[in-house]
């Protein structure tokens, strides 16, 4: 029996752990000693060759190859293009985001869409083969984290570049949840602790408030904004930057992929420098040459009190999901004994204000951020394996599932941070006169309307028997595992007549293309693994 | 002579059992056949606990055990021969064969467990007092779900028993999320006490703990008295807020091969139509109701003497005791006599179940021990004793068939 090896993918950067009896998680390292993995997938050679190069070597040819090196896929995994915060994402990324058949957003690199999946997949499978070498053994299984708030869509998507990796994806995590388990599991400590995990990386917002004792790790509410992350901080600077130079000079940078790639990665470095620095001030020579007589150079100078007015909003943004979470684990302020704070966003001094005021108290941080989201996922693939017989996670429904009632209203069946596993039954009657059959629309989503939630699926009940309006009466029966599985089972009354469904999300991509694309992925690797004869 | 003596046997499952008792005498060699000098050690009476660890450490290791005419008398060269046997006699299973045969018993016995789980309430799922405190009931919950939680499961391949582990712990946790809110416990005592005030016409049964269930929240209307027969067809406790409240309404077990329709709507259901449903929960409670009373357990001759109420009670409780005290033929006599003069005191029935139960582990049929301990609960579903015996089995089973499969898992 191989191991299961965890695995964080984050938004920009991305690690990988495994669990040893005895000793507990540690992170596989690649090579140079790396820790971390850039989630950074750049194509290089030929149209369509498949040559890709993934990581820290991707990342350092990007300034000079922005079109064709993708990051942040993770905003687009499961998304719609017409998403709001995609929109943005499209408008300041150096590659091309485009609609896909139905309506994901891919990337378009050269005239070849790609789906975020496939992108995904190479960080995957790059993580896969440093976790072979560390470990000196195949690796076919994994445990891999997403934001909490990620929906069924994006879940799945997740899940479908696993399989595109021919990694088996046992189980997906929650990151907040990953970073409790690691955290927790060293602190072993008598009596009940309430715990706070404040989560900001790159990309996505998570809080989690959790219940901590001997070694039952209870989730008791999970909130959060899947499109708020370090990237929109960068973003406030950008647009500042961008701005200015078009007051001064009449140039829109944003048409100009290149310039726009130095700016963010100038951005993301004054961003860090203001968390300990008072100011910072960037150098951009030969910014932009295109158009004038002159080529553009730029140097700016911020301060963090500047930064922090341009930033407001995004701070503020934090503070409902944080107060939704304790609402919903019935719980103030006071009543959370620890806040833990994770992911690089976090270590910023106006979030670290905000979570000190939201919370009344100091956040902790963690001792190794980058990993403890990896370190969790490796811990709980410990358990998944039988190696930890300890430790028990209880994890929660990130979301509300209910079905539609009338023409757009949305009744709730299981409520939002339900302990996994979880059924609800829920009891209806016929609209109509010898109504012959019902259709139970199942959606998700925390909205009132069906408008505002997702459609997961349908289960519909034929066969019924004859009767007047409201005499013929239907048990819907919810069921959601702790893989996030949904089932339905609908059952007429009187005659015990039953029809049921098992909802597979679907992440984009159908059964035929993710086989489709694996062996796309299979023919590459034999065709460079055996260099051609013929020629 | 007469030395204490304290035994530590390790199981395979890697569970200790303590054997305490005192040297009877010195044997010499050649004074019984084939066996060298020794001692007699008279053990001390084995708790139900410790049979149950050693019997089933036996049978995983496919040893059934010599029927031992005195149990509390074991003649034992030392090392105690049961601890060689058991250590030699677990060998470490590589083939696949075996480990089929592994997956099959985890499935018989979960399948056991649900069947049992689904009947009992709240505090006996979480094997707890109806007076435990939030702290004892979180800690319950914690310990029953680091052996049940699914995430235990997905390490087999079968679809089947990672389905089985979702249906036991969503009723242990429906059972816990009753249990921490405080409308939830109450409607759960409310429910139990209905049962109890219904079951019996005639005799109330004896309260099943020694110490009263906390005071009952007066109710708006108090539900109609549910007779034996309806409750067999698990109609929910007729509360408002029942179904996620109580487990064994609300997940009847998935029986693949046979769904028996439910024949009469339950009122609480009715209750919870959203729609223009025309509910009428009275009609369905009299019709449950109106169902005759009898008695599941058949093999009982329906003969009625009249007994005075009183006399009745306490020969049941002294039943009760005589089986408390492990003599348990006695007790069954004693409660059968009972149980014939009025064949619905739930009590009396319930009781002689268990003591057919307890006669069935002595003699080491765990199924029909587990059949019976069973039936109890069916006749009393607030019957705390057939609970905790249940428990008992499940949770000594199950820790073993882990240890062994863990092993196993660790082989393959």
């Amino acid at each position: 029996m191989s191991r299961i090896i965890g695995i964080d993918l984050g938004t920009t950067n991305s690690c990988v752990a495994v669990f040893d009896s005895g000793s507990g998680p540690r992170v596989l390292a690649g090579s140079a000693n790396r820790r971390t993995t850039p989630s950074v997938v750049a194509y290089t050679g030929e149209r369509n060759s498949g040559d890709v190069l993934v990581g820290e070597k991707a990342l350092r040819q990007a300034v000079t190859n922005p079109k064709r090196t993708v990051m942040g896929a993770k905003r687009l995994i499961g998304r719609k293009v017409n998403a709001k915060d995609v929109g943005w994402f499209a408008r300041t990324a150096p590659f091309r985001i485009v609609s896909a058949p139905n309506g994901d957003a891919w990337v378009r690199v050269d005239d070849t869409p790609i789906s975020p999946q496939e992108v995904a997949s190479h960080v995957l499978r790059e993580l896969r083969t440093q976790a072979e070498e560390a470990l000196g053994e195949p690796v076919t299984r994994a445990v891999v984290t997403v934001p909490a708030y990620f929906d069924d869509s994006q879940r799945q998507a997740t899940r479908d570049a696993g399989t595109i990796a021919g990694l088996d994806i046992c189980r997906i995590l929650n990151e907040p949840t990953a970073a409790a388990l690691a955290y927790g599991a060293h602190r072993v400590r008598a009596g009940r602790r309430i715990v706070a995990v404040f989560d900001l990386g790159g990309g996505t917002f998570d809080i989690s408030i959790m219940a901590v004792e001997d070694n039952v790790f209870e989730v008791l509410a999970t909130n959060g904004d899947s499109a708020l992350g370090g990237d929109d901080w960068d973003r406030v600077l950008i647009d500042h930057w961008v701005d200015s130079i078009f007051d001064e000079h009449r140039v829109d940078l944003t048409s100009d992929p290149v310039a726009m790639g130095r700016l963010k990665e100038a951005a993301e470095g004054a961003k860090r420098a203001l968390s300990s620095e008072r100011s910072a001030s960037i150098q951009l020579p030969y910014l932009h040459a295109a158009h004038g007589p002159e080529p553009i150079h730029i140097e700016r100078k911020i301060t963090r009190d500047q930064f922090n007015a341009l930033s407001a909003d995004l701070v503020e943004r934090l503070k409902a999901p944080c107060y939704g979470a304790m609402n919903d684990a019935g719980l103030v302020a006071s009543d959370i004994e620890e806040v833990l704070l994770v992911g690089g966003m976090s270590r910023a001094p106006a979030v670290q204000a905000a979570v000190e005021s939201i919370f009344e108290q100091t956040a902790s941080k963690a001792a190794n951020p980058d990993e403890v989201v990896a370190l969790g996922a490796a811990a709980h693939a410990g358990i998944l394996a039988g190696d930890d017989e300890e430790a028990t996670l209880l994890d929660v429904a990130p979301h509300t599932i209910g079905i539609k009632v009338g023409s757009t209203g949305f009744a709730a069946i299981i409520k939002r941070n339900s302990m996994l596993p979880v059924r609800e039954h829920k009891l209806f009657a016929t609209n109509l006169d010898d109504q012959e059959f019902v259709e139970v629309e199942i959606y998700q989503g925390e909205s009132d309307t069906i408008t505002g939630n997702r459609k997961l699926g349908q289960v519909r009940l034929g066969g019924l028997p004859k009767g007047k309006a409201g005499t013929v009466r239907i048990k819907l029966m919810v069921t959601v595992d702790v893989e996030s599985i949904l089932s339905v089972k609908a059952t007429e009354l009187s005659t015990g007549k039953s029809a049921q469904v098992r909802i597979t999300p679907s992440g984009g991509l159908s059964q035929d293309d993710l086989e489709e694309i694996v062996e796309k992925r299979r023919t590459e690797a034999m065709s460079i693994a055996r260099p051609p004869e013929d020629d | 002579m007469g030395t204490a003596v304290r035994i530590s046997l390790t199981l395979p499952s890697g569970s200790t059992v303590e054997l305490a008792g005192a040297i009877k005498r010195f044997v010499k060699e050649g004074e019984l056949d084939g066996r060298g000098p020794g001692i007699d050690i008279s053990l001390q009476a084995l708790p139900q606990s410790v049979m149950w660890l050693i019997e089933s450490a036996l049978s995983s290791a496919g040893i059934t055990p010599r029927p031992v005419p005195d149990t509390k008398e074991t003649l034992s060269p030392p090392p105690p021969p049961s601890e060689e046997e058991v250590s030699e006699a677990s060998p470490l299973l590589t083939d696949g064969d075996e480990w089929v045969q592994a997956e099959g018993d985890l499935v018989k016995a979960l399948w056991q467990e649900l069947n049992s789980m689904s009947k009992m309430n709240a505090f006996q799922l979480l094997d707890l007092d109806y007076e435990a405190t939030d702290k004892e009931v979180r800690s319950a919950f914690g310990a029953l779900s680091k052996r049940y939680h699914p995430d235990r499961f997905t390490r087999y391949e079968s679809f089947e028993i990672r389905e089985l582990a979702n249906e036991v712990f969503i009723l242990l946790r429906d059972a816990y999320r009753s249990l921490v809110s405080e409308h939830g416990r109450r409607t759960i005592l409310s429910g139990i006490e209905a049962k109890r005030d219904g079951g019996v016409a005639k005799a109330p049964p004896i309260p099943p703990r020694p110490t009263p269930p906390p005071p009952i929240q007066p109710r708006r209307t108090p539900p109609p008295p549910i007779p034996k027969a309806a409750r067999a067809t698990k109609t929910p406790p007729p509360t408002k807020t029942a179904p996620q409240n109580s487990p064994p309404t609300k997940t009847p077990p998935p029986t693949p091969t046979k769904t028996p329709p439910p024949k009469t709507p339950a009122p609480d259901e009715a209750k919870t139509v959203p729609q223009t449903a025309p509910a009428k929960p009275e009609k369905a409670g009299t019709q449950g109701y109106a169902s005759p009373a009898s008695s599941p357990v058949s093999n009982l001759p329906k003969t009625r003497a009249p007994t005075s109420p009183g006399e009745s009670k306490n020969r049941v409780a002294m039943g009760m005791n005589v089986l408390e005290s492990g003599q348990y033929e006695q007790a069954l006599r004693i409660l059968r006599v009972e149980a014939r003069k009025d064949p619905t005191n739930t009590t009396a029935l319930a009781g002689v179940e268990l003591a057919e139960g307890r006669l069935a582990l002595v003699n080491g049929d765990r199924m029909e021990a587990a059949e019976r301990f069973e039936a109890a609960l069916d006749i009393d579903p607030s019957n705390e004793r057939a609970a905790r015996e249940i428990a008992e089995m499940r949770r000594y089973a199950t820790s073993q068939r882990r240890g062994l499969l863990s092993k196993l898992m660790k082989k393959v």
